[in-house]
C-alpha cells in the first residue's frame, strides 16, 4: 500500500502537538524557513528539533523564547504552528462535499457561526444582505470588545464576487480564524484586533458559487434572471463610480460575462457591500479575486494614475515583497487598468473614488491557466493564505498607524456626503 | 360491429402507436433542472404499462397485468390464475432548462428533445385459494438529458467544446401478496427494493489551449420502501379501492471529480468527493372507484395524492434545497370491450382511452401537465397484446409544455 509520506509526517507533527500541549509547553512553535544550507546550518548551530521537508520548506520546532535567536541570525521564518492542528481535531481542510476543502455557502455558514460562537468576545456575525436566491451575505466583524463600534481603524476584506473564484473565500475567512485562533498567544495579532475592528465579508455572490459547485464549475456572474435567456450579473462590474462609464471596462450585453447590470447597485449582493461602507469608516479595503497573482489599486476605469497613486504602489510594493518572501511566488503590481484591463464599476474603484481609501484587488494564484486558472488544488488553499497573511497583516498595521479618525461627527456628516454622491454619479 | 370493421380499427391504432410513437416538442418545467428529476414527471407511483396508461393512468383499481402488484397488490387476486407480462415504451420529452442549459451558461433557441426506449416491466403473478402473489421488475424512473456537444468555432477553428452526458434509471423488485379476506374484500402488501445509478459528466475543453475541465458525478441509489392497497367491491358493478407507498429514503453513494487538467503546464488538479447522499421520497395514498356499465363497458377514476411538501434530503452531505407543494394526480379512464371470431377463435380487442391531470410539485410557477391517452389491443384466451399512447401538454410555465410515452405489453396468462 503507497501512503504519502508527507500525510504521516503531518500526523506525526499533530500527535507531537497533542502531546506539546498535554504537557503545557505553550512556548514551542512550529516554523520553518525556506530550505538552503546557509539556513539549515544556522539552524544546526541552534540544535532546534527538525520534523520534515515540504515544498521546498524545512520545518522544525523552536521555543518562542528562542525566536529572538532567529531574528540575530537573520534567518526569516514562518510560524506554521496554527495549520497543525492536534490530531483528531477537526481542522479547516476537512469542509467535504462536491467541492473538496472550499466552503460551500451552508458550510461557510456554519464555521463563521462556529467562529463566533468559540469567540464571543472578539468575533460577531453581520448579516449585510441577501442574495436573490435568499441566501444571506455574512460579514464577520473580528475585534476586542466587538459588540462596541469603537473608534478604531476599520478594514475590509472581500471574496467571492466571482463565483468562480473559490479561493477567494477560503482566503479572507482563514484569515479571520487566524487571527481569532492566533490572538491569545501572539501579541503581535493581539495588538492588531485590539487596535481594529477588521471586517471580513468572504462569499459576496452565494448563488454564483452554489451554481459553480454544483452546475458549471466556470460560472463567474451572480443568479439574475436577466429575462432574455441569459442570468447573471457580473458583481464587479455593478458599483458605483463610473459605472457603465464606457462597454470596454463593462459590457451592456446580458449574455457578457462582464454584464453591469441595469444601473449602479443593481444587485443585492453589492448593495449589501455598500450598506456595509456606508455605515463604517474603512480605512482600507482588500477585494480578493483570482487569478494571475497580482495586486491591483486605481485607477480600473483608466490607465491614468490616481491622486494618490504614490501611496498605494508603495504599500502593493512592500505587500508583494511580504508575499514572495513566504514561498517564492512574486504577485506583480500595479494599476488595474494598466496591468489587466480596464474595467469600470468595479468595487476598488468604487471605494477609493467615492470614500478615498486605499484599495486593492488581490488576484490570487495561479499566475496562469496554463497551472490551473480558476482551479487552485485543495492542497494550495492553506498555502495561498500563508503567502497572503503578511500583507494583511501589513496592510492592517498601516491602518491603524495612519488611523487619524477627527471627531466622530464630521466623520459622519463626511460619508452622508459621499453616500449622496455615490447615490448620484451615473446611475 | 362487423369483424373487418375491427380488424380494420385495430389495425389503424396498432400501426400509428407502434410505429409512429409521438416525439414531440415539450420541456420540463422551470426549476426542474435538478439531477434527481425523473424524466417527465416528478409523481412517480409504479410502473404504466400499456394497458393501464392507455385508461388514464388508471393502475390500482382495474388489474390489468401484475404491474398492479407495485400500486395496488389487492387486485392481484382478480388476475387469472397464472400471468406473465413485458412492458417496453418509448418516453419522449424535450427540455428547457436543465443542468447548465438554458440557466446561464448554453442558450437555445428551442427546447431540446430527448427520446428514450426501455423495456420496462417484467412480471409474474399466481393465485391460489383465497391468496394471490406477484414478483416483478421495473424501471421505475428515469434520469437521462439530452446530450449537449456544442463547438465554439471561431474563424474556422474550434477552440472550445462544451459537453453534457447525463443518464441514469431507477429500479424497482417488487414481491407482493394479496388475501381475499371477504368475499366483497381484498388486501395486498407489497415489498419494494430499489436501486439504480445516475451519472453525469460536464467537460468544457479549451481546445487552443490545451485545457480540459470536467465534472464527473455519480450516484448509485438503494432503497426501499412498503407499497400496500385494498379493493372493496361494494356492489357488482362498484368498486372502491385505496392504496399506499410509504415515504422512503432513496439513499445514494456519491461521488464527484472536479478536474483541471492542462498538461503544457504539467497541470493535473482533482478535487473529488466521495460522499453520501439520499432523498426522502413522499409518501403516497390514494383512492380510486371502477364502474362497470355493462359487460363490455366500464370505467374508472383515481386520484392520488404525493406529498411533496415533505421532500427533502441530503445532497453530498448538504441539505438539499427544494420548494414543494403537495399534490394530487387524478386519472380518468374507459375501456369497451368487443370480441370476434376468426379461424373459430374468440379474440377480444378493447378500446381505451382516458384522461391525466398531474400537477408538478415546484411551487414557483406551478404546474400541471394534461395528458390525453388512448390504447388498443389484441386478446386471445391466453395470449395478450396491449398498445397505447399518451400526450400531454403542460400551462404554468409559459412555454406550453409537453410530453409523451408509448407502450407495447405483451402478456399470457392461464
Amino acid at each position: 500500500m503507497h501512503v504519502n509520506k508527507g500525510v504521516i509526517l503531518l500526523l506525526a507533527v499533530s500527535i507531537l502537538v497533542v502531546h506539546l500541549e498535554a504537557n503545557n509547553y505553550p512556548d514551542v512553535e512550529i516554523l520553518s524557513v525556506v530550505k538552503s544550507r546557509e539556513y539549515v546550518e544556522k539552524l544546526l548551530e541552534m540544535g532546534v528539533d527538525f520534523l520534515m521537508e515540504r515544498n521546498n520548506r524545512v520545518y522544525f520546532l523552536c521555543s518562542a523564547s528562542s525566536l529572538f535567536r532567529l531574528r540575530e541570525k537573520d534567518i526569516p521564518y514562518v510560524i506554521e504552528t496554527p495549520y497543525f492542528y492536534p490530531y483528531g481535531q477537526n481542522n479547516v481542510f476537512l469542509q467535504g462535499g462536491v467541492n473538496g476543502d472550499y466552503h460551500s455557502y451552508l458550510e461557510l455558514e456554519k464555521d463563521l457561526t462556529a467562529l463566533e460562537e468559540s469567540y464571543p468576545g472578539l468575533a460577531r456575525i453581520f448579516i449585510l444582505g441577501e442574495s436573490l436566491e435568499k441566501r444571506k451575505i455574512y460579514a464577520l466583524k473580528i475585534s476586542d470588545n466587538v459588540s462596541l463600534d469603537e473608534d478604531e481603524a476599520e478594514v475590509a476584506l472581500l471574496g467571492c464576487h466571482h463565483a468562480r473564484e473559490w479561493i477567494s473565500v477560503e482566503v479572507p475567512y482563514l484569515l479571520g480564524k487566524y487571527l481569532l485562533e492566533n490572538y491569545r498567544t501572539d501579541a503581535s495579532i493581539r495588538k492588531v484586533v485590539n487596535e481594529s475592528e477588521i471586517w471580513i465579508v468572504p462569499m459576496i455572490n452565494p448563488d454564483g458559487l452554489e451554481y459553480s459547485i454544483h452546475v458549471f464549475r466556470y460560472w463567474r456572474k451572480n443568479r439574475r434572471d436577466n429575462m432574455d435567456g441569459s442570468y447573471g450579473v457580473d458583481l464587479n462590474r455593478n458599483y458605483g463610480y463610473n459605472w457603465g462609464l464606457d462597454d470596454s471596462g463593462s459590457s451592456p450585453s446580458t449574455f457578457s460575462n462582464v454584464y453591469r447590470g441595469t444601473s449602479a447597485f443593481s444587485e443585492p449582493e453589492t448593495q449589501a457591500v455598500r450598506s456595509l461602507f456606508v455605515q463604517k469608516d474603512f480605512q482600507a479595503v482588500i477585494s480578493y479575486h483570482s487569478f494571475s497573482q497580482v495586486i491591483l489599486y486605481p485607477w480600473g476605469f483608466t490607465e491614468e494614475p490616481a491622486p494618490t497613486d504614490a501611496q498605494l504602489e508603495m504599500l502593493a510594493a512592500e505587500m508583494s515583497r511580504l508575499m514572495e518572501a513566504v514561498r517564492g511566488n512574486v504577485y506583480e503590481y500595479g494599476r488595474a487598468g494598466e496591468s489587466l484591463y480596464l474595467t469600470n464599476g468595479d468595487t476598488t474603484d468604487w471605494t477609493y473614488g467615492v470614500f478615498g481609501i486605499p484599495s486593492f484587488t488581490i488576484e490570487l494564484p495561479p499566475v496562469d491557466i496554463y497551472h490551473g486558472g480558476f482551479f487552485n488544488a485543495e492542497e494550495e488553499i492553506g498555502a495561498v493564505f500563508k503567502e497572503n497573511l503578511p500583507a494583511v497583516l501589513y496592510l492592517l498595521d498601516w491602518s491603524i498607524e495612519n488611523y487619524n479618525p477627527g471627531p466622530e461627527r464630521h466623520r459622519r456628516q463626511e460619508a452622508d456626503g459621499r453616500r449622496q454622491e455615490t447615490d448620484g454619479r451615473r446611475q | 360491429m362487423k369483424k373487418q370493421n375491427f380488424l380494420f380499427l385495430f389495425s389503424l391504432l396498432a400501426g400509428v402507436l407502434v410505429f409512429f410513437p409521438p416525439s414531440l416538442q415539450s420541456q420540463l418545467v422551470i426549476g426542474q433542472y435538478e439531477d434527481e428529476a425523473p424524466f417527465r414527471t416528478w409523481n412517480s407511483f409504479g410502473i404504466q404499462t400499456a394497458p393501464v396508461m392507455a385508461m388514464g393512468e388508471i393502475q390500482f383499481t382495474i388489474a390489468s397485468d401484475s404491474s398492479t402488484s407495485l400500486s395496488n397488490p389487492a387486485l392481484l387476486f382478480y388476475l387469472p390464475k397464472v400471468t406473465f407480462t413485458i412492458n417496453a415504451s418509448v418516453s419522449s420529452t424535450s427540455f428547457f432548462k436543465y443542468s447548465f442549459v438554458n440557466t446561464g451558461v448554453l442558450t437555445t433557441e428551442r427546447n431540446a428533445m430527448h427520446r428514450y426506449t426501455a423495456f420496462d416491466f417484467a412480471g409474474v403473478s399466481y393465485r391460489v385459494k383465497n391468496w394471490a402473489f406477484a414478483l416483478s421488475w421495473a424501471q421505475i424512473e428515469d434520469y437521462d438529458r439530452p446530450v449537449v456537444q456544442k463547438e465554439y468555432i471561431w474563424r474556422g477553428y474550434t477552440y472550445r467544446i462544451l459537453g453534457l452526458i447525463q443518464k441514469g434509471s431507477l429500479k424497482n423488485v417488487n414481491f407482493s401478496i394479496s388475501r381475499k379476506i371477504a368475499k366483497f374484500l381484498s388486501l395486498g402488501v407489497g415489498f419494494n427494493f430499489v436501486y439504480g445509478l445516475l451519472e453525469r459528466d460536464v467537460s468544457d475543453e479549451w481546445v487552443m489551449d490545451n485545457v480540459t475541465i470536467t465534472n464527473n458525478m455519480s450516484h448509485e441509489f438503494s432503497g426501499y420502501y412498503f407499497n400496500g392497497g385494498m379493493c372493496l367491491s361494494l356492489t357488482e358493478r362498484l368498486d372502491i379501492t385505496a392504496v399506499f407507498r410509504t415515504p422512503y429514503v432513496k439513499n445514494s453513494k456519491s461521488k464527484s471529480l472536479h478536474r483541471y487538467y492542462a498538461p503544457d503546464g504539467q497541470t493535473d488538479i482533482r478535487i473529488e468527493a466521495d460522499s453520501r447522499s439520499k432523498y426522502n421520497q413522499p409518501l403516497v395514498f390514494g383512492v380510486g372507484a371502477g364502474y362497470r356499465i355493462s359487460g363490455k363497458l366500464r370505467m374508472a377514476t383515481e386520484f392520488t395524492f404525493f406529498r411533496w411538501s415533505e421532500y427533502s434530503g441530503q445532497y453530498f452531505e448538504e441539505p438539499l434545497q427544494r420548494n414543494f407543494r403537495d399534490v394530487v394526480k387524478m386519472g380518468l379512464g374507459v375501456e369497451y370491450v368487443d370480441s370476434f371470431k376468426l379461424w373459430n377463435r374468440e379474440f377480444e380487442i378493447p378500446f381505451r382511452g382516458g384522461f391525466v391531470l398531474d400537477p408538478q410539485p415546484m411551487k414557483d410557477p406551478r404546474s400541471n401537465y394534461y395528458y390525453l391517452t388512448l390504447g388498443t389491443g389484441l386478446h386471445t384466451e391466453r395470449f395478450l397484446l396491449d398498445t397505447s399512447m399518451m400526450i400531454g401538454e403542460e400551462s404554468g410555465s409559459g412555454y406550453s409544455l409537453k410530453a409523451s410515452r408509448a407502450a407495447l405489453s405483451l402478456s399470457y396468462r392461464f
